[in-house]
């Protein structure tokens, strides 16, 4: 059986391939904070979710969370359901936030509406599976500010990228 | 003809928005064309330049709306959760003794004897309550569970006492 | 992000903390039917523990002699002999008690009353659980008909007899405000500098703890913990009186231990009232007393009654868990609750 591609499969299959490059960089480099990271890859999600639509960028997101689990050897831990439960809150938030008039909202406040997402996603099964402690609450504004942070700094990078890509002259 | 993509063909297309945006698929040829290399080249060149002319990307009103909501979620979130001090550890005392001193990160049940008959204690991953008493007020069952330090449970009938320790208490002792 | 690592840190020990601490003793018992918590700060713990259990025994004895339903106990044997009419012999510092109850009686215009002692156990709190009890309405408006009031009572040399055979006493309003005076004598004569004496709720302050003083949390009426706090200083005393220490519900009704002796019911409307008292040899006495009154006074008798008891500091909160509080109270309180809101009592 041969899988029929066209070349947006393949300009995604990039995407999604960038997306995991990122997401392991990540995963590797240290943090100062354990837990707290700044989600470099959701800049990829947002890149697509704009330049092709919300499927595609679940397709990205998704692919991105289960192939960097598999090459890190963390497919089926606690740290792939984290990133999993996250990718997936963060993506219903992108299905209500991309409703939002695109006349005033931008990747800004995707970024950052995704990001509290994922770690809302994230600390739900923290406390419910992982740490079954009424102390997780503590550390839910330490992880509310790196979201905010974070998704910031993403979301500026996504304008900042998708200008330059409308910049340049169409084929 | 037009081929169905792979992953579009896989999953229903939602196309909620930026449908407009969405890159036009383009043939082969045209891709690998000597052309194309060098519209590539002239694009990542424009790109440069407009990346230089907008060093940074302007941001909506709604983007600013979002910020700010964002900004006060998280201000109220390290108000309303950093606020009260977390509880550690877990005093019982059955009439004039301390019974136990035990830690609040365990999930275990105790049942105590007293003057008039079993009660029963859970303890659960950072909160305590009582859970039965011979009592008929049951009084200290109604008061749920205690999470942060200083919070005090008593039967008085059965003469138990629950109360929470922490680092910091906000008081010393109780006026009820 | 450095910030944020030193506040997770912080938090991290702040939940693994609870260690070494200052030199604290604390004895716990039960007695008036409540729980006695006794803290001494900064004395050898030897003389600590003499002296919290002096002042334990103290209470017991205090606490027997004045029990108002065991049938052998002083105040019983008394009641009896009111009951029948007679004039019976009472104990010299008994006699003085009776004394200073009938004066802050007179005080409070009969809204606080020990000698309604028959309609305390009509609503079955002269008893160690309080269990839904049947109202019996003419048996209540016949023991509010009898008045029994302390003014009935006449005390001479070694001797007290009652013009009202309906007198009944009930000093459940009194002995552990009583108690607290006591305690602070008896620790200051044992060369304890810093103590926090609660009894069931009622707190008195001796020196300080360590170089802070005293911190008293109040209990929310309606949640567990404490809803504000205040710190005591030495000599001061602060009491609650609250509908959800003693109480029983019925048919969605909430019965507390707090009878207004007018109408012969507990008293409805509010949820509690604190009062903080200055130093002086009544302090303890005052805390337990001066609270109750303000608590059956009606929303607009309550400033009125609160001077009759010449108390400054007042915190009332009403039925609907409105908060009310006196000038002087409000700059004495920090509430826990930022976002509470308070309106001015007086």
């Amino acid at each position: 059986m041969q899988i029929q591609t066209t070349p947006q499969d393949h300009h995604i299959a990039r995407l999604a391939a960038l997306a995991i490059g990122l997401h392991m960089v990540e995963a590797i480099l240290p943090s100062p904070i354990p837990g707290v990271k700044p989600g470099i890859a959701n800049i990829v999600t947002l890149f697509v979710l704009y330049r092709f639509d919300l499927t595609t960028a679940a397709w990205v997101s998704l692919l991105r969370v289960f192939a960097a689990s598999l090459l890190l050897g963390q497919f089926l831990t606690p740290t792939f359901m984290l990133s999993l439960s996250g990718a997936l809150t963060s993506l219903l938030m992108l299905v209500l936030a991309s409703r939002l008039p695109r006349r005033w909202f931008g990747p800004v406040s995707l970024s950052v509406l995704a990001a509290f997402a994922h770690i809302a996603g994230q600390l739900l099964v923290v406390r419910l599976w992982l740490i079954p402690h009424v102390g997780v609450a503590y550390l839910v504004p330490v992880f509310a500010t790196a979201a905010l942070t974070f998704g910031l700094v993403n979301g500026l990078v996504v304008a900042r990228l998708l200008a330059s890509h409308d910049a340049a002259p169409r084929s | 003809m037009r081929r169905r993509s792979f992953f579009s063909s896989l999953s229903s297309r939602s196309g909620l928005f930026a449908r407009r945006h969405l890159i036009r698929v383009r043939s082969l040829r045209q891709r690998f064309s000597r052309s194309a290399f060098t519209r590539r080249a002239a694009s990542m060149r424009a790109a440069l330049s407009a990346a230089r002319a907008h060093p940074f990307p302007r941001l909506l009103a709604g983007d600013w709306l979002t910020l700010l909501a964002s900004l006060l979620l998280v201000l109220l979130l390290f108000q309303t959760l950093w606020q009260s001090q977390g509880a550690s550890k877990l005093r019982i005392r059955q009439g004039d003794t301390v019974y136990a001193t035990l830690s609040l990160d365990q999930k275990r049940t105790l049942h105590l004897h007293g003057p008039q008959g079993e009660t029963e204690i859970i303890i659960d991953h950072g909160r305590v309550r009582f859970l039965r008493a011979p009592c008929n007020s049951q009084y200290c069952v109604h008061q749920g569970w205690l999470t942060r330090a200083g919070q005090v449970a008593i039967c008085l009938p059965n003469q138990i006492s629950l109360e929470l320790l922490g680092k910091r208490k906000s008081y010393d002792s109780l006026n009820y | 992000m450095r910030w944020l690592a030193r506040q997770l840190s912080l938090t991290v020990l702040l939940l693994l903390g609870a260690c070494a601490g200052p030199p604290l003793y604390q004895a716990q018992s039960y007695v008036f039917g409540t729980l006695v918590d006794i803290t001494i700060y900064g004395a050898p713990e030897a003389q600590a523990r003499a002296a919290a259990d002096a002042v334990l025994k103290d209470f017991q004895t205090l606490h027997q002699r004045l029990h108002a339903w065991q049938p052998d106990s002083e105040l019983s044997q008394l009641n009896r002999a009111l009951a029948r009419g007679e004039t019976a012999p009472v104990e010299a510092d008994l006699a003085d008690m009776l004394k200073e109850a009938s004066q802050l009686s007179a005080r409070a215009g009969g809204l606080f009353n020990p000698a309604i002692g028959g309609l305390i156990r009509q609503w079955g709190f002269q008893r160690d659980e309080y269990t839904p009890v049947d109202i019996d309405p003419v048996r209540v408006d016949a023991l509010v008909a009898a008045a029994p009031r302390m003014s009935d009572l006449h005390i001479e040399s070694g001797s007290i007899r009652s013009d009202n055979p309906a007198v009944q006493l009930d000093l459940g309003g009194y002995a552990k405000g009583l108690a607290l005076d006591r305690a602070l004598r008896q620790l200051r004569q044992a060369g304890i500098q810093h103590a926090l004496v609660n009894i069931g709720g009622n707190v008195i302050a001796l020196g300080q703890h360590g170089e802070r003083p005293w911190n008293v949390g109040i209990q929310h009426p309606r949640q567990p913990g404490a809803m504000a706090t205040v710190a005591l200083q030495d000599g001061w005393a602060i009491g609650t009186s609250g509908d959800y220490q003693r109480y029983f519900e019925l048919d969605g009704q909430r019965y507390c231990h707090l009878i207004d002796p007018r109408s012969g019911y507990p008293a409805q409307h509010t949820q509690a009232v604190t009062v903080l008292i200055p130093p002086g040899p009544q302090a303890g006495t005052l805390s337990d007393v001066a609270s109750k009154p303000i608590f059956i006074a009606t929303q607009q008798q309550r400033a009125q009654v609160a001077q009759a008891m010449q108390v400054q500091h007042v915190l009332v909160v009403d039925e609907h868990g409105q908060r009310f509080v006196s000038r002087a109270m409000a700059a004495r309180l920090n509430w826990l609750d930022k976002h509470a809101k308070t309106q001015l009592l007086f």
